[in-house]
């Protein structure tokens, strides 16, 4: 474990514990309101006001990916990753150019899930349900998985106990497992709201605490200058970020996110057009700037204050060849996630006194709100899906709504366990496949990306097939899954170079899309005509 | 301008600056980490922090005039 300042005393404890009280109120008045329906335990009755549809919208976009994954990245890569935050306007506009037309629909239509509009659409009310559901879950199990993983990095490092990750990690499972079934999406929506403040705050005050501990902007940036050149310039560091690669990441992760199927729910739950277009604009203009003046200057501060190069330019490497964090950060090449920890424990109690203690702890509970905040939304959504897709359409098609919300919540409480018990076995593993929350994030989002064709033909063209778009997910799907890290876990190298080549040109997600569009294209067009 | 007119500039110009400012675009500044004489900064921020700014600026213009001109409160 990487040495840290033990600077912050008791003020992130005290503050964590009013943070996690407070969501459990919020659960318990969320069960108050609620009603024993399906349709109240997933959408909130489809009453959601401008305030709480952008800020839970935004909190379950943003998670540990913005306040950890994100200044880690740029950590490791330098400044080219900031041009990620160029994703959020234009999932700003998908909010309003999709979600109009997805609430509109869902609204008429009675939808509670996105696999009951896609099902109803093409006529599919088994194969293309059933897909659908699988996608859902393909994006929430690793999405889950990350922010319960980031509540681990984060305990260790606040409590640096023996234990300290593996009970951070159950604490904030456990926690968020608890209010959401308790009250359903009233209380994801309520909690979503302090944790939507809370994580907006976060990440513009951690940008100014990286900029304050370095003596002001003209210094900081003073110091970013001399950085090596590397991370100065496109591809950045590991010369993973070729353009073409973050452009096809920005436009797909961005567009991907805001169709998987907690957003797609939130679409349904907001009370108006109108909610969704000033969502819209709340989202694409404030959180752009959070990530570009907040997080993504963290990144650079933090190549400052803990070189990755020594004192003659040289990268610190492992037994394979990926370039390390500075030993004041981590010891191994998934560690680059812990800088913004490491700094606001390093730096801002030795700058600010108590003062800089209260601005770390809130910064961290930010943190904690960040994950907590995804991880909630997609719990939920996991349990819609499970429940309304599977269980009601094919095991107990008459059971009562009563039931069905039971059932619900069973569902969000096995999906908690396996999602934690994974994240402690990966930890425990010597090659941790869960890796870089970037890394992961970007996968989970890949996934979900593959209901991108089918939503646009569903919402805007309206000439694809049943059999298509099946076929389509399905080529997407698997396109994915065989660029992603988990292939050459189960097959070895056998596809040569071949996928390496496919994989520093365009993102995973792209890729799935194209092979996706084609076979959806060339199989309605087929299938139209016979 | 009409509706229709509008919103196709305003998708070629929102495009334009996702394709400029996170896609291919970066190119035309990106200064080469192996040429000793390139320039990484420009008035004392890293170029591509710049750039990437610049092209938020306009994105963000491009989603103002939408949402007073072109996107409805009962679409």
């Amino acid at each position: 474990m990487p040495e840290t300042v033990e600077g912050l005393g008791y003020i992130p404890h005290v503050i964590l514990g009013v943070y996690l009280a407070m969501l459990l109120v919020f659960g318990v008045r969320g069960y108050r309101q609620s009603q024993d329906t399906e349709e109240d335990y997933y959408l909130a009755g489809r009453n959601q006001g401008w305030l709480v549809s952008a800020l839970t919208i935004m909190a379950t976009f943003f998670s540990s990916f913005a306040l950890l994954g994100a200044p880690g990245m740029v950590y490791r890569d330098g400044v080219v990753f900031a041009l990620f935050s160029l994703n959020v306007p234009v999932a700003g506009v998908a909010v309003y150019v999709l979600g109009s037309r997805i609430r509109r629909i869902g609204q008429e239509r009675g939808f509670l899930t996105p696999a009951d509009m896609i099902a109803d659409h093409y006529g599919s009310p088994v194969a293309l349900r059933l897909l659908v559901a699988l996608v859902g879950v393909l994006y929430a199990v690793p999405y889950v998985v990350i922010q319960i993983q980031a509540g681990g990095i984060l305990s260790q490092m606040m409590f640096q106990s023996l234990h300290a990750f593996e009970v951070g990690a159950a604490v904030l499972a456990l926690i968020t497992m608890l209010y959401i079934m308790i009250g359903g999406m009233r209380s994801v929506a309520w909690t979503d709201v302090v944790q939507g403040l809370l994580l907006v705050g976060g990440m513009l005050l951690a940008g100014f605490c990286a900029v304050a501990v370095m003596g002001g902007p003209v210094s900081f940036f003073e110091a970013v200058a001399k950085l090596p050149p590397k991370s100065l310039s496109a591809p950045g560091t590991t010369g993973h970020w070729q353009p073409e690669i973050l452009f096809t990441a920005s436009l797909f992760a961005s567009v991907g996110s805001m169709i998987q199927p907690a957003q797609w729910m939130r679409f349904y739950a907001a009370r108006s057009v109108a909610v969704l277009k000033r969502s819209a604009l709340i989202f694409a203009a404030v959180l752009t700037a959070c990530f570009f003046f907040g997080v993504m200057l963290v990144g650079l501060g933090g190549q400052v204050l803990y070189p990755l190069v020594d004192g003659g330019g040289a990268y610190r490497l492992d037994a394979a060849g990926h370039v390390l964090p500075h030993v004041m950060v981590g010891e191994t090449a998934r560690d680059f996630d812990r800088v913004l920890v490491v700094m606001l424990q390093n730096h801002l109690p030795e700058l600010l006194g108590s003062f800089g203690a209260i601005l770390a702890a809130l910064i961290l509970v930010a943190i904690m709100a960040a994950a907590m905040s995804t991880a909630d939304s997609n719990l939920h959504a996991m349990s819609a899906l499970l429940t309304h897709d599977v269980y009601d359409q094919y095991i107990r098609p008459d059971a009562s709504q009563r039931e069905r919300t039971w059932v619900g919540r069973g569902v969000i409480a096995v999906a908690t366990v396996v999602a934690l018990v994974l994240v402690i076995v990966s930890r425990h593993s010597p090659s941790n496949p869960l890796g870089m929350i970037v890394i992961l994030g970007l996968l989970a989002i890949a996934f979900a990306t593959q209901l991108l064709p089918l939503t646009i033909d569903m919402l805007f063209i309206k000439k694809g097939s049943r059999l298509g778009a099946i076929w389509g997910v399905i080529t997407g799907l698997v396109v994915v899954f065989v660029l992603s890290p988990f292939w050459p876990m189960l097959a070895g190298n056998t596809l040569g170079d071949v996928v390496g080549v496919m994989k520093r040109m365009f993102d995973v997600g792209a890729w799935g899309v194209l092979g996706n569009v084609l076979i959806f294209v060339l199989i309605s067009m087929w299938t139209r005509r016979t | 301008m009409n509706r229709k007119t509008l919103s196709i500039v305003l998708v070629c110009v929102f495009l334009t600056a996702v394709t400029m400012g996170s896609g291919p675009g970066i190119r035309l500044i990106n200064p080469d980490p192996t040429d000793p004489h390139a320039v990484f900064t420009i008035w004392g921020l890293p170029k591509i922090y710049v750039w990437g700014l610049l092209w938020y600026v306009v994105q963000l213009g491009a989603i103002l005039i939408a949402y007073f001109k072109l996107w409805k409160d009962d679409a």
